[in-house]
């Protein structure tokens, strides 16, 4: 039997707004192409260009969502528990150059400025020309409540990429009341609004719990993205933070299962989405990377545990000792943090023994991910 | 090695042996094949209809001669293990004259597999692609030692073949390990490590073995078969409820390969039958 199947190639895959972007990167800014392309030709060999997530200014936030897995890293948290700030110091300037400076070296182009809420750090400019617009993608993560017309026109002239907007409902009372801030969601649509004038990239992200997606709201919300020609990123909630105990929001394969379907149908993706000409697959370390306020590397956003801290050893060591974990490195399709109940298992009891000494997360790569899964050398 | 001894465990997976770079001594059989009930009647007519099986075989010569190969192997004190496992029937013809492998994958085998995954779940897709700019024609050797070329030695004389693919025989091995420990199985039975023909020919007859709902399934390794770049591996995998094959790197990091949780290579059972 024939068919007219194309067996492709990575570059194949690549929809035509993506080769566009990298078209135009390759004028405005070279030497992210040139990492690009490095990528692309040495994938194969083992090499990984992950997103670094920069968690800064002590994730200070100024919402209080319900499942924020960001809580328990926040000055306001560790007060409320025990009446002292943070006492950890917060990586500098002068640190994020030289995180920059390793990262170029290593290959990678992307960084994403989460908080909290990114827009709250006064020193948020100084930051991103330390990081160095030229060399890296810059990828501002906001819930959108200040992100008007001329903030969004100041990111883009100080060479910043790409914007991601924080949604949580296409019903404007429940994303509000899950972020439990009246107006938000009308300062999202303005963000995006904005975003759009400033010739700004962008991309929607919402969180999902068990079974939204099969409700009108999501599908509405898809339709909304497609008329509005605007990637939706998925994450989903995980057993972690604010979310902690609440097992009933987590997603189950079959929610998974519905949204890879939807994939074809709307332009919407989650972190495990095949990408890059990769296939789709859990992303630990190999795709994208947390530094938190004190330079602890955590191989995944929802994860509380870390595989080491750039300002004390290279960025490189760390990502290859945590390519060589065992949970982190090899390939495996599901979400570890939220369908693996082994590791959800070793997660958590390792974060609850570590609370029972302290209450800073992560939980540092002695006492955490070097007591499992660590591959011996071969 | 002792020849009364069970080689594989209660899970039809084959015990490793020092020297095999293994995820889990034991596995913990975290990705899932369901258990198939195996509709001979079914399976026949997808391979007559997607694979150009020759029509004129009936359900119960092919269920005959499949059930006599289990017969057969289930006599035997060191491989019985094996029939714990996941176990499909399949049945699988050359229909056409192509001589590269490569090329014959691309241009016939995959468009079958296609066609039988699509018609059967019409709202699901079927992909193929390789990383990197690499093409199949000309590009695809066998491993020697799979075992594979006695397999395809039959298949390209134009005989039709029954037989068993196991697909979670060597879950959780390396590429190499799940090559390399071929050479320890008996030489009696025509048994190989999968590759491209057999898998695809089970997947035609079978074609919803990766859907689940409840549980990953594994990724299907096709290890008989080598592409010309070391890097990568031949495989098929599931993608929520989708297909796919890809031609993946196989690297950990560089100069390491992985060890996959989720990889596994398939040991192959067949024999030829008098329908050509």
């Amino acid at each position: 039997m024939q068919t007219n199947l194309m067996v492709k190639s990575e570059v194949d895959v690549l929809t035509h707004s993506e080769q566009q972007k990298r078209k135009d990167q390759s004028v405005l800014r070279p030497r992210v192409h040139e990492k690009i392309q490095n990528f692309f030709k040495n994938m194969e060999e083992g090499f990984i260009s992950p997103i670094l997530r920069l968690k800064i200014n002590r994730s200070l936030c100024n919402f209080h969502c319900e499942h924020c897995c960001e809580e328990p890293y926040m000055g306001r948290d560790l007060k409320k528990k025990t009446g002292a700030i943070d006492p950890r110091e917060q990586m500098t300037i002068k640190d994020y150059a030289e995180l920059s400076r390793q990262a170029d070296e290593y290959g990678i182009f992307r960084f994403v400025l989460t908080g909290g809420e990114a827009l709250l750090d006064k020193n948020i400019e100084d930051l991103i020309k330390a990081l160095d617009p030229m060399k890296h993608l810059i990828i501002l993560d906001t819930n959108g409540w200040t992100f008007d017309e001329e903030k969004a026109k100041w990111f883009a002239e100080l060479g910043g990429y790409k914007v991601q907007i924080s949604l949580d409902s296409y019903i404007e009372e429940e994303h509000d009341s899950f972020r439990k801030k009246p107006g938000s969601y009308k300062r999202v649509i303005r963000a995006i609004k904005a975003a759009k004038e400033a010739g700004l990239e962008l991309l929607i992200s919402t969180c999902i719990v068990k079974d939204r997606v099969f409700t009108k709201e999501f599908e509405d919300f898809c339709n909304y993205c497609n008329s509005e020609k605007v990637p939706l990123y998925v994450t989903l909630v995980k057993p972690v933070g604010t979310a902690r105990g609440h097992d009933e929001w987590v997603c189950t394969k079959d929610d998974l299962d519905h949204l890879k379907n939807l994939e074809d149908e709307y332009n919407i993706f989650t972190h495990m989405t095949p990408s890059y000409g990769q296939p789709g697959k859990c992303i630990t370390v190999k795709g994208i990377n947390t530094i938190n306020h004190d330079g602890e590397i955590i191989p995944c956003p929802y994860m509380d545990m870390s595989i080491g801290n750039v300002v004390h050893m290279p960025l490189a060591e760390i990502l290859d000792r945590g390519m060589k974990n065992k949970w982190l490195g090899p390939y495996r399709d599901e979400c570890i943090i939220g369908e693996n109940f082994d590791f959800i298992k070793f997660h958590n009891d390792s974060v609850s023994k570590h609370l029972e000494t302290s209450d800073l997360l992560p939980v540092p790569y002695e006492t955490g991910f070097k007591t499992q899964g660590v591959i011996d050398n071969e | 090695m002792n020849k009364t001894k069970d080689i594989f465990d209660e899970n039809g997976r084959r015990i490793p042996y020092k020297g095999m770079r293994v995820f889990n001594k034991n596995s913990l059989q975290y990705y899932k094949i369901k258990k198939p009930e195996n509709n001979f009647s079914e399976i026949l007519s997808n391979s007559k209809k997607y694979g150009g099986v020759n029509v004129k075989i009936t359900e119960d010569y092919f269920k005959s001669k499949c059930l006599d190969l289990l017969k057969n192997i289930g006599s035997d004190n060191l491989l019985k293990g094996i029939l714990n496992g996941v176990a499909i029937p399949f049945i699988c013809c050359k229909s056409n004259n192509e001589k590269d492998m490569g090329l014959e994958f691309e241009k016939e085998v995959l468009p079958s597999v296609s066609l039988a995954f699509t018609e059967n779940n019409p709202n699901l897709h079927f992909k193929a692609i390789l990383q990197g700019e690499k093409k199949l024609a000309n590009e695809i050797v066998i491993s020697k030692r799979s075992r594979y070329q006695e397999f395809l030695n039959m298949y390209n004389s134009g005989k039709t073949i029954v037989g068993w693919y196991f697909p979670q025989a060597l879950q959780e091995y390396d590429i190499e390990s799940q090559r390399e420990q071929m050479k320890t199985l008996p030489k009696q039975y025509n048994l190989v490590l999968s590759g491209m023909i057999d898998v695809s020919a089970a997947l035609i007859g079978s074609p919803k073995l990766l859907i689940n709902k409840d549980d990953y399934p594994p990724v299907l390794c096709l290890s008989a078969i080598k592409h010309s770049d070391k890097n990568l591996m031949l495989c098929y995998k599931a993608y929520g409820h989708h297909l796919e094959f890809w031609g993946m790197s196989q690297m950990l990091v560089p100069g390491v390969t992985q060890v996959s949780e989720q990889w596994s290579g398939g040991l192959t059972l067949f024999t030829t039958v008098d329908y050509s």
